[in-house]
């Protein structure tokens, strides 16, 4: 029996690019909806145009960085400016159960495809949109690129050392914090759909869904007026809290001691040096107060390990710890990755047999099912003909004026 | 909404905001502690400073639209209050080690026998399966691992993390969408299922771009501070200014010159854009720019934005079509006047005072059913009599027998 999918029968018509919007709609594609990724010849998703390329040949096609957010999905190619282009927009959001955008905001109804507009073609339709600042309020025509959710949200300021600037995340941070909540509500949405018939608009921003992973912080500012900022590899709530140097050109790892507990393991675990009984360590406030005398102790007992066998003995000891990573770890190395199938090994039809991330969530019964992502206009054959019914004869001629462009 | 559903949050720090998701959208989310209150009160920051369970503000952040009781689930009588509580529940979530419910005999297994449609969702470092799955991990640790550390901070101190637990806000929103999507196909075909959200696979993911950099071209990024590290002229991606710092990105091509002439003409009108206006942006390509060459272009935009604030480089920025955006404090965020004009703080009180302070209000904004925060964080077992009593039907007496041994 064929496995079964939580979102079987949902279509999206996805007009999403880049980051944050297609990871949203991968997730929802991995679950088993049909996403439809409207694109264009001549402006294929920028997404498309990042690298890393398959054999380093820049093509939309080869991009290893679109894959990795559009597995699961189909693509067709479309021009939405032609009057001829805007109608078959039209059937598609009839067949549709939602529709997902993250242009500026304004754009897509200046297209003509605005939530009212889809309301009436389809009374019921669920629409997304995804942007840095929201739709509405004095900032909305706000354009950004990829730091700009976590430098507006607080997050920026709050990574970093304290004798230094702020430092940038290693990632677009916010392209992956906003799309798990524009996905819960949509489904949030589907449920309040099957209640009671009704579709709506919803309306995420990078910025306040950002926040949400820094609340304490906020509330520490209307409690008590203090502005956090960045205390480097530490925490407020645990010492020793931070990342040691181990044997080996730039290896380190991470441990941290919350309690009595794990202070203990750790001190076994160094063969309890005379240092670590002294009472300027003996409890959680004092080592706070004496953290600097406490790590340079601590990265003199962690330098003479490689950093794999340095994470064995502090598990033994069951203090939390874990060994600095780099990608060529998790694509090469990591067991547990391996075992859990994070990547699974897909054949797309121009990139060959490689990775596809798989969604970090495991349902026992409806589990993902990730296929490999589209190539330009892969699907456009399918969903003209088959989803909406057009006639071969009409497609030929549709394709002949250029409206597949 | 999800005003239908129960869930029971038997979770720690590392899921306390799946619950809380919950709890915005609308479902009943009860807060499960133990009898003494969660451990997690004692993380801070406090109220006034003042450290005490009742007092905390990553508590009140992380459990406001919840209820709370308690229970001690290692005591046979607390289990069986439990299970009972469990058939009147849709969602348990809880982020305990793999094996520790299995081991209170309140394993998925045995708990939906009696509750078939009921969904249980486990929030823990590395799943419930795998080699590293009895590994003790906390933040820290879980991103050095997911590779995300080595690609942030400055190239002469160690790889730094990101601000505050972020792979707990990872985990916690992952498990929101699988229990979410565990409830689609309740809807549908009538059965409950077990949800396994894995924190560490959470910021695996979350570093979307490295793995397959790796398995494509065999190179690494390596962590270089505020430059965007993935071309070979690395662009500066901070900036300082009067009274601050913006973050906006030099580039060429198609996309970047159509910003770089709105930059141009805007430095030109106080006649300081230098050299800058003798390069083709449309056909430059910063792989065949040198760092030095970048680096004395940067130079000159450095002194330009040097005199101005944030304020004013917001606003001119917007009004030229150049994206940049303010590198916003805490205070600056709680300040901004696009989140007031889209009522993003919620003011709720401070139990034992008569002051209030204010919350996100929510995590998005829908035309029918928005979330926002419904009630502060509970007291430690404040819902005991309405849970245990109205809603299960106990009697006065038998609560308060439970009490005094200790069971709730």
């Amino acid at each position: 029996m064929p496995q079964k999918n939580a979102l079987e029968g949902i279509t999206v018509c996805d007009f999403s690019w880049v980051g944050a919007g297609p990871l949203a709609t991968k997730y929802l594609a991995d679950f088993g909806a049909q996403v439809i990724k409207i694109e264009s010849t001549k402006h294929p998703d920028i997404g498309r145009l990042s690298a890393p390329f398959k054999d380093n040949i820049i093509h939309p096609d080869r991009s290893a960085f679109f894959l990795h957010s559009n597995t699961s999905k189909l693509s067709i190619t479309l021009n939405i400016r032609h009057p001829k282009g805007v109608e078959i927009v039209k059937k598609l959001v009839k067949i549709s159960d939602i529709v997902m955008e993250s242009f500026t905001p304004g754009v897509i109804a200046k297209l003509g495809f605005g939530y009212d507009e889809l309301k009436k073609i389809k009374p019921d339709i669920i629409m997304a949109s995804s942007s840095i600042y929201g739709q509405t309020g004095p900032k909305a025509q706000f354009s950004g690129f990829g730091n700009a959710g976590a430098s507006l949200s607080g997050h920026y300021m709050l990574a970093g050392w304290p004798d230094r600037d702020p430092v940038t995340p290693g990632i677009a941070y916010a392209d992956v914090v906003q799309p798990l909540f524009t996905v819960t509500a949509l489904l949030n949405a589907l449920d309040y759909r099957d209640k009671t018939g009704k579709g709506q608009y919803i309306d995420t921003t990078q910025v306040e869904t950002m926040i949400q992973f820094i609340a304490p912080a906020v509330l520490d500012y209307f409690a008590n007026g203090h502005v956090q900022t960045r205390i480097g590899n530490r925490s407020s709530y645990a010492a020793p809290h931070g990342v040691f140097p181990c044997k080996g050109e730039d290896r380190w790892c991470a441990l941290a001691v919350f309690d009595e507990e794990e202070w203990q393991g750790l001190c076994r675990a160094m063969k309890n040096p005379a240092w670590a009984s002294e009472s300027r360590f003996a409890t959680l406030a004092s080592r706070k107060e004496n953290e600097d005398e406490l790590e340079k102790l601590i990265a003199q007992w962690t330098a003479t390990y490689e950093h794999d066998a340095l994470v064995t003995i502090l598990q033994d000891a069951e203090v939390p710890s874990g060994p600095v990573q780099d990608a060529s770890d998790l694509v090469d190395r990591d067991p547990q990755l391996r075992e859990r199938q994070s990547f699974v090994k897909l054949t797309h039809p121009v990139i060959g047999e490689c990775n596809h991330p798989v969604p970090p969530v495991r349902l026992s019964k409806t589990p993902a099912q990730v296929k490999t992502s589209p190539c330009v206009g892969e699907h456009n054959a399918y969903v003209y003909t088959q989803l909406l019914g057009i006639s071969d004869e009409e497609y030929v001629e549709l394709l002949n004026e250029g409206i597949f462009e | 909404m999800l005003t239908d559903f129960r869930v029971l949050d038997l979770t720690d720090e590392k899921g306390f905001l799946c619950g809380k998701i919950m709890g915005d959208l609308g479902a009943d989310v009860i807060k499960v502690e133990q009898p003494t209150g969660d451990p997690a009160r004692r993380i801070g920051p406090f109220f006034h400073d003042t450290a005490d369970p009742e007092k905390s503000l990553h508590w009140y952040a992380f459990n406001s639209s919840k209820r709370g009781i308690t229970v001690n689930l290692e005591d046979p009588e607390g289990q069986d209050l439990f299970k009972r509580l469990s058939d009147t529940t849709d969602i348990i979530i809880e982020s305990f080690h793999p094996g520790y419910m299995e081991k209170l005999g309140l394993s998925y297994a045995a708990l939906s026998t009696h509750n078939p449609k009921l969904i249980m969702t486990s929030i823990t470092p590395f799943g419930q399966t795998g080699p590293y799955k009895d590994r003790k991990a906390s933040d820290i640790a879980i991103l050095a691992m997911s590779g995300l550390m080595s690609i942030t901070g400055d190239p002469d101190r160690p790889p730094i993390r990101m601000g505050l637990d972020q792979t707990y806000g990872l985990g916690g929103a992952h498990a929101v969408v699988g229990t979410l999507l565990a409830l689609r196909h309740r809807h549908i075909s009538g059965e409950g299922q077990y949800v396994d959200v894995s924190m560490y696979e959470a910021a695996v993911r979350a570093n979307y771009w490295e793995p397959a950099r790796w398995e494509f071209l065999k190179t690494l990024i390596k962590r270089s501070g505020n430059r965007f590290p993935r071309v070979a002229a690395k662009g500066l991606q901070l900036w300082r200014c009067k009274d601050g710092y913006v973050t906006w990105l030099l580039t060429g091509g198609v996309t970047g010159a159509k910003m770089m002439d709105a930059l141009i003409t805007w430095m030109n009108e106080s006649g300081q854009a230098g050299i800058l206006q003798e390069i083709d942006w449309n056909a430059l390509h910063l792989s065949e720019v040198s760092q030095e060459e970048l680096g004395s272009w940067e130079g000159i935009i450095e002194k330009f934005f040097l005199q101005f604030t944030m304020d004013q480089l917001e606003v001119e920025a917007v009004k030229r079509g150049i994206p940049m955006a303010r590198v916003n404090r805490i205070d600056h965020v709680v300040k901004d006047a696009q989140l007031e004009a889209r009522t993003y703080w919620e003011t709720l009180p401070v139990p034992g005072t008569k002051e209030t302070i204010g919350y996100p209000a929510f995590p998005f904004i829908s035309s029918e059913n928005s979330p926002r925060v419904k009630n502060r964080a509970p007291l430690i077992g404040e819902h005991n009599e309405e849970v245990y009593g109205k809603e299960l039907g106990l009697s006065k007496k038998e609560i308060s027998s439970l009490k005094e041994r200790g069971v709730i």
